[in-house]
């Protein structure tokens, strides 16, 4: 039983990983065939259960806080009751009035729920950000060193580069303006940096890869016995 | 503009508003917006996965009638799927292993070559690239070329940071610092559109609405 | 010590102390007032914009063009307008769009886009692109999880990974599928992202099937992008909301809406916002380091 719960799912990694390798070096009608069924299908049907995973979890866990009653549980209530209206609305074919579709198409009333609740509600919440980034860089960027003043040149440049204003902000008689000297700075050192970082990410991202596929990373199978 | 329009315009004028009052303080208004927008997401994301996920890819192949052929195969990512699911029994846990070895392990199979050749060696070949033909991208080319070399080098910890290494390194990190400041520069600029946005919507469609402009 | 502060040094520290709330007003009042009271800054698209438009502009009548439509509304200010807009050049070059979004958010938002271009109107009320039909001129697929799993499966065929489109009818029976079968086929494909989706469209679509990438991003990624568009992996870049007013600006959007288009009119907003928080900065900085030489110079007499 050992085998089956921990060496089974090593071996399945490794035979299906090593298999779509080799996919890439004989496109034969076969293989092609294969790999449009494990990723047309297959990987897609998966994913949307991990998705679905993650609702029950997040369900279960304000179910859980209701039913212990801890501080708080009246906005689990509220949580939950949402989810539930949604879940009636969107899923469910029933034609509701004043509404020309049912389920999620256009025109019903999920659509509109989606439209005037969910919409306002997550645009909102990150437009918040704003307001917390003035007040973070007013009150914490500091020039402390010689690398902190490069970072907040740079920042300053392209903040006034990539808007309008920065065509505005030019010496007379040439093509030099911050707009000019924010694309230099994106295109050139800024390029250069981030693509020595993307070669390390690619370089980690076989590494894991390979590790993964051998059985030496095995976090995805969780803990237990 | 039609009853429902007119409705869905001022919950999504109150909803804001809500929301907006966390910038004032923390309050119950706003943890109730909050606790709404999750239920809402919860709801929506089910919805969502099933119509244009589970229905079509997996009840939707077991019950086709007519010309189009049941596809029996589909079981097999059904009951994988089912594992998953099982998940959150703590005794079946363990079956959920199969099908995350199936997906992360045929994914890291197929990331090698692909990140490889489609990837790597372009972003590689893109930085080697003969110098001139005038001096204004000759130089443009050494700085990307230096600048390249000298971040990786900067992130190569096998060697210790000192002497000749070291002072490549501290070019690395002058160039990742410039790199960083031009990302926050960016991230300033794309949380003033979202604000920026947010405020189109209360004047151009909400108060618009209510003075015939919107 | 704080007693014997000159009035400059009490202004100093009382400004490095500043309330936050009055700063969330400063912002507050300079996002808002350029929105009633616009200044009409004029602005030159850049190169990688005008790259991609030059692109799209360059494809032939009936060619396929996939847009991948990964964004939700916590970014819709940067990416929903230039969705826009490159549905508008799509149906004024007799370009044929097939429309599928990554992010579960993204339905909503991208079908809701499809119909308001779909049923815009000209002055004279007649339907600005009339005769488009479903499965044949364009095709809204819907979303599907798992990302890579996608662009994959699209490389294979369409109809195994979409098999019905957004609305439920089978994408067996379109004509639309029948020439265009897989990803290989397509001229074009196009992401308007908010996640980090691009970057997997390069090596497990783009290149592995010759099929050129163009990329609308937000903000808060253009800058990690550009060793993709100088490396010619996208082809052209889009970035935030700038670069959505820019590709506004070349499909001369305010003379098909017959107004100002949403990007362009918060460019205004965004160059005052801007300079308030360069200026914070400055003004920060420079008190902070008159404050630390007093302070020093205070620590030295005592």
């Amino acid at each position: 039983m050992n085998f089956v719960k921990r060496q089974l799912p090593v071996v399945i990694a490794f035979c299906f990983g090593v298999a779509l390798w080799a996919q890439y070096y004989i496109p034969s009608r076969a293989s092609n065939q294969a790999l449009e069924t494990f990723t047309g299908s297959w990987a897609i049907i998966l994913a949307g259960c991990a998705l679905i995973l993650g609702i029950l979890s997040a369900i279960h866990h304000h179910w859980t806080k209701i039913k212990l009653k801890k501080p708080g549980f009246g906005y689990s209530i509220v949580t939950l009751s949402c989810f539930a209206f949604v879940v009636l609305i969107g899923w469910f074919p029933i034609q509701w009035p004043g509404f020309s579709d049912v389920t999620i198409a256009d025109g019903s009333f999920f659509d509109w729920i989606f439209l005037n609740v969910f919409v306002p509600l997550d645009a909102t919440m990150f437009s918040l950000l704003a307001f917390f980034i003035a007040s973070a860089a007013f009150r914490a960027f500091r020039a402390r060193s010689f690398e902190a003043t490069a970072l907040l040149i740079a920042g300053c440049i392209v903040m006034l580069g990539r808007v309008p204003l920065g065509e505005l902000i030019a010496i007379p008689n040439t093509d030099i303006s911050m707009t000019s000297i924010a694309g230099w700075l994106l295109n050139n050192p800024n390029t250069a940096a981030y693509r020595g970082i993307i070669l390390g990410v690619i370089l980690s991202q076989v590494a894991i890869s390979l590790r993964i596929l051998f059985g030496i990373e095995r976090t995805y199978m969780g803990g237990g016995d | 503009m039609s009853i429902g329009t007119i409705i869905g315009l001022w919950l999504a004028a109150g909803l804001t508003v809500i929301i907006f009052s966390f910038i004032y303080k923390d309050n119950p208004f706003y943890k109730l917006g909050e606790h709404v927008f999750l239920g809402v997401s919860l709801g929506y994301g089910w919805c969502i996965y099933y119509y244009n996920d589970i229905f079509p890819q997996a009840i939707q192949p077991l019950t086709e009638v007519g010309e189009d052929a049941r596809n029996w195969l589909v079981l097999i990512p059904i009951v994988l799927g089912l594992f998953i699911i099982l998940r959150m029994v703590p005794s079946l846990a363990w079956l959920s292993r199969f099908s995350f070895a199936l997906y992360i392990g045929g994914f890291a199979g197929l990331a090698v070559p692909n990140v490889i050749s489609g990837n790597f060696l372009p972003q590689l070949t893109s930085t080697i690239n003969p110098i001139g033909p005038d001096w204004v991208s000759a130089i443009t080319q050494l700085v990307l070329l230096v600048g390249v070399f000298c971040t990786v080098v900067f992130f190569f910890f096998s060697w210790e940071h000192r002497g000749v290494v070291g002072k490549i390194g501290r070019v690395g990190i002058l160039y990742i610092m410039v790199a960083f400041g031009a990302s926050f520069g960016y991230t300033v600029m794309a949380r003033v559109s979202l604000l920026i946005g947010r405020i189109q919507f209360m004047l151009h469609d909400w108060i618009g609405s209510m003075t015939g402009g919107g | 010590m704080a007693e014997q502060r000159t009035p400059f040094q009490k202004l100093a520290y009382s400004i490095l102390n500043l309330d936050r709330r009055i700063i969330f007003t400063l912002v507050f009042v300079c996002v808002t007032a350029p929105l009633i009271w616009p200044i009409g800054m004029d602005f030159t698209p850049t190169k990688e914009v005008r790259d991609a438009f030059d692109d799209i502009e360059a494809l032939e009548e009936g060619a396929v063009v996939l847009i991948s439509a990964d964004y939700g509304p916590s970014s819709m200010p940067e990416t929903h307008p230039m969705y826009i807009t490159l549905l508008h050049q799509c149906f004024r070059k007799g370009l044929r769009p097939v429309i599928l979004t990554l992010v579960p958010s993204g339905p909503g938002l991208a079908n809701r886009g499809l119909l308001d271009v779909l049923e815009m109107e000209n002055p004279d009320g007649s339907l600005m692109y009339p005769g488009l039909k479903e499965g044949v001129d364009y095709a809204f697929l819907g979303y599907k999880p798992g990302g890579t799993a996608v662009m994959l499966g699209l490389g294979q065929s369409f109809v195994t990974t979409f098999p019905n489109d957004y609305d439920g009818d089978p994408t067996s029976k379109m004509p639309l599928f029948r020439e265009v079968s897989r990803l290989g086929d397509c001229a074009y494909i196009f992401d308007v992202a908010s996640v980090g989706y691009p970057e997997f469209w390069v090596p497990y679509a783009s290149e592995r099937e010759n099929v050129p990438l163009s990329v609308c991003c937000t903000a808060v990624s253009a800058a990690q992008y550009y060793p993709y568009y100088q490396a010619g992996l996208f082809r052209g870049l889009v970035g935030g909301m700038k670069g959505s007013a820019e590709y506004e600006k070349l499909m001369n959007m305010e003379e098909i809406l017959g107004k100002i288009p949403p990007a362009t009119n918060g460019m205004d907003a965004q160059s005052v916002v801007h300079v308030l928080i360069v200026l914070a900065i400055i003004v920060a900085n420079f008190f902070y380091f008159v404050s630390r030489r007093w302070e020093i110079q205070e620590g030295g007499r005592s």
